[in-house]
This record gives C-alpha cells, structure tokens and sequence, in this order.
C-alpha cells in the first residue's frame, strides 16, 4: 500500500478546524458575556455595599452624638439622688403594704394555747423579703416547739428558728423567734 | 498528522482574533473581575460591621434615651408622692398621727395612755421620718380592728413594729405599744 502522500497541498479536514476555532471563539463570546456581566453585578454590588455602609457609619456617628450629648445632660449627682429617693419610696411603700392584719390572722391559728406573741417587728431584706421577729412566751419548750412547726406548716413562714431563749423566775419561757414570711 | 502550520496560516484570520479574544478575557478576569470580587468582599464586610456598629449605636442611644426617660418619669413619680401620698410638712404629719389616730382609738375603744413623736432625718434620703410610739390598751378584737383600719386607711403610717402585753391578772386589758412611722418633705429652707 502507498502511504506517502504526494499531493503538493494535502488534504486536512477544513470543517473540524473551523469547528474546533468556532468552539474556541464560543468560549471566548461566553467568557466575555461572563467577564462583562461580572464587571456590571460586581461593580453594583460595590456600589450598594459602599453606600449602605456609608450610610450605616453616617448614621451610627450621629446616633453616638446624639447618645453623648442626651448623657450630658444628665447629671450623676442628680441620677444618684433620685435613684436613691426611689429605692427610699419602694421601702416605705413595702412596709406600707405589709399587712399586719393578714399575719395576725396567721399567726392566731398557729398559736398553741400555751403559747402568747409579745412583740412583733417585720424586717424587710434588700432582697425584698420580709423576716419577722417575734418575742413569743410559753410554758414549755415543747408549746414554742410546735408553733414554729406550725408556722413552717401552713405556709406562712420558713426558716423559722429560735434566736433566743431565756426562762424568767415564774418558769416561763421567753423565746426570740425568727422566720422568713411568706404573704399570700 | 494535521499540519498545524498550515491550518494556522490559512486560518490566521479567524485564529488570531479568536485566540486574542480569549487572552483578553483571561486579562480582564485576573486583572478585572477578581479584584472586584475582592473589593465586593471587602465592602461586604464593612457592611457588615458597619451595621453592626449602627445596631450597638441605636442600643446606646436607646439606652440613653432610656435613662433620660426612667429618670424624668421616676422623678415625676416621686414629686406625686411626696405631695400627693406623704404629709407635706411636720405639722400634717404631726396631724395624721396625733389627732387621727386619737380618734381612730376612740372609735375602736381603746385607751390612750401614751404617745410620744420625734422627728428623725435621713441624711442620705430626702425625707425625714417622724416616729411615733404609742401605747394603746382595750381588749384584742378592737386592737385587730384598729390595726386594720390604721393600715387599711388613706393615711401613709407605717406600722413599725408591735408589742402586746397583758397583766396575768384577771380581766386586765391588753396592752398594745405600737412604734410607727409617717415621712414627709421638709420644705425648703426648714
């Protein structure tokens, strides 16, 4: 078989290279469509970001000084004062509201027969719970026992404890008396 | 074998523009499109922080706002009740203890054996307290009604604290010592 081509211009296949460069030139039409959409997008992206960030410092910055010339005017002396005379008024307004009515009905269907309160003094915590000392006399330390028992068991106290406690010459007993009240 | 040679040159017309077309694009992506991806990022970022920061400046001046407000609406509230709730002045709170609650006791049946008032001020508060201790006999229920009217009443007392006694012997009455407490305003120059 003669394999030697002897042709003075030999054949190649013209419609593969003009397909391949038309391929090629399709790639180079679809990288610019990209490159060009990508440059618009980009370039209005930027452009928002920049403006809105712009906008958000702006506005930040105005909002500070707004906030720092409000601050001014406040004087810390002055805030100190009414904050103290607010914590002052909640106090008073607490034990104003406390109602002693409400623990004697309490205490009187606690109170054992052999037992008598003597004196009463609430005390409120910062916490703004309400201790109640109560001087309490009784026969026996059993009575004082069962009161405070009594007292943690219907609810109306807890962490009642016996502070104190002194026998007098006609064999009483005198008991200083403390728990944490719970109004209703 | 394809003589790549030839091809170019018989189709240096359509090559050349192609293959520039294509160098071009390379150019533009790397010397273009990416760093303004870059730059997008960086703004975005900024946005980002930038709202951030916009977001912790309305807290401030919320919070400020706020302040301004809390202390302008406590400040109102506490002129209504020092004027509106408290004795204006020793003489009313000297008033509402001494005359009200002799007749509060006299209502009540209950003896008035003593009383005692002593202005106390409060150097870190704007109020002075006036305290008041009395002392009260009769038998228990009209105590328990007359406490309940005390501190059921219009008047600002505080019930300070209480100590009953009775006398072991038959028939003695109750003794009721009761440590309260009004607060008023001083005026001004008082």
């Amino acid at each position: 078989m003669l394999r030697t081509n002897l042709s003075t211009k030999p054949f190649y296949n013209e419609r593969a290279v003009h397909s391949a460069v038309a391929l090629v030139g399709l790639v180079a039409v679809v990288l610019t469509l990209f490159n060009v959409t990508q440059i618009v997008l980009l370039s209005r992206r930027q452009s928002d970001l920049n403006g809105r960030a712009a906008a958000a410092e702006q506005q930040a910055r105005q909002l500070r000084s707004h906030a720092a010339s409000l601050r001014k005017t406040i004087d810390p002396k002055q805030l100190d004062a009414i904050s103290g005379a607010a914590r002052e008024a909640n106090v008073l307004i607490g034990q104003r509201l406390f109602s002693w009515t409400d623990l004697l009905n309490r205490l009187e269907t606690t109170l054992p027969d052999d037992v008598r309160i003597t004196a009463m003094r609430p005390r409120v915590e910062k916490d703004g719970a309400v201790t109640v000392v109560m001087g309490v006399v009784g026969r026996r330390v059993e009575d004082m026992d069962r009161f405070m028992a009594n007292l943690e068991a219907n609810g109306s106290f807890a962490d009642v404890y016996a502070r104190e406690e002194n026998g007098t010459q006609d064999g009483l007993r005198l008991a200083t008396i403390e728990g944490r009240y719970l109004p209703k | 074998m394809i003589p790549f040679k030839r091809v170019f040159d018989e189709n240096r017309g359509l090559v050349i523009p192609v293959a520039a077309a294509l160098v071009l694009n390379v150019i533009a992506y790397v010397a273009i499109v990416y760093p303004l991806g870059v730059r997008v990022r960086n703004a975005g970022r900024r946005e980002e922080t930038a709202a951030s920061e916009l977001l912790a400046a309305q807290r401030d001046d919320q919070a400020s706002a706020a302040m301004l407000q809390g202390r302008d609406r406590t400040d109102t509230a506490l002129k209504a009740f020092y004027k509106d709730v408290l004795p204006n002045s020793l003489a009313s709170a000297n008033r509402i203890t001494y005359l009200r609650l002799a007749q509060l006791a006299e209502q009540h049946h209950l003896r008035y054996s003593h009383r005692s008032a002593e202005p106390e001020t409060n150097p870190q508060g704007p109020l002075t307290r006036l305290r008041i201790t009395t002392v009260l006999e009769g038998d228990y229920q009209n105590v328990r009604r007359f406490i309940y009217q005390l501190e059921s009443g219009p008047d600002f007392i505080v019930i300070d604290s209480m100590t009953l006694n009775q006398d072991p012997e038959a028939g003695a009455p109750l003794q009721l010592s009761l440590s309260l407490s009004t607060f008023y305003q001083p005026e001004h120059g008082a």
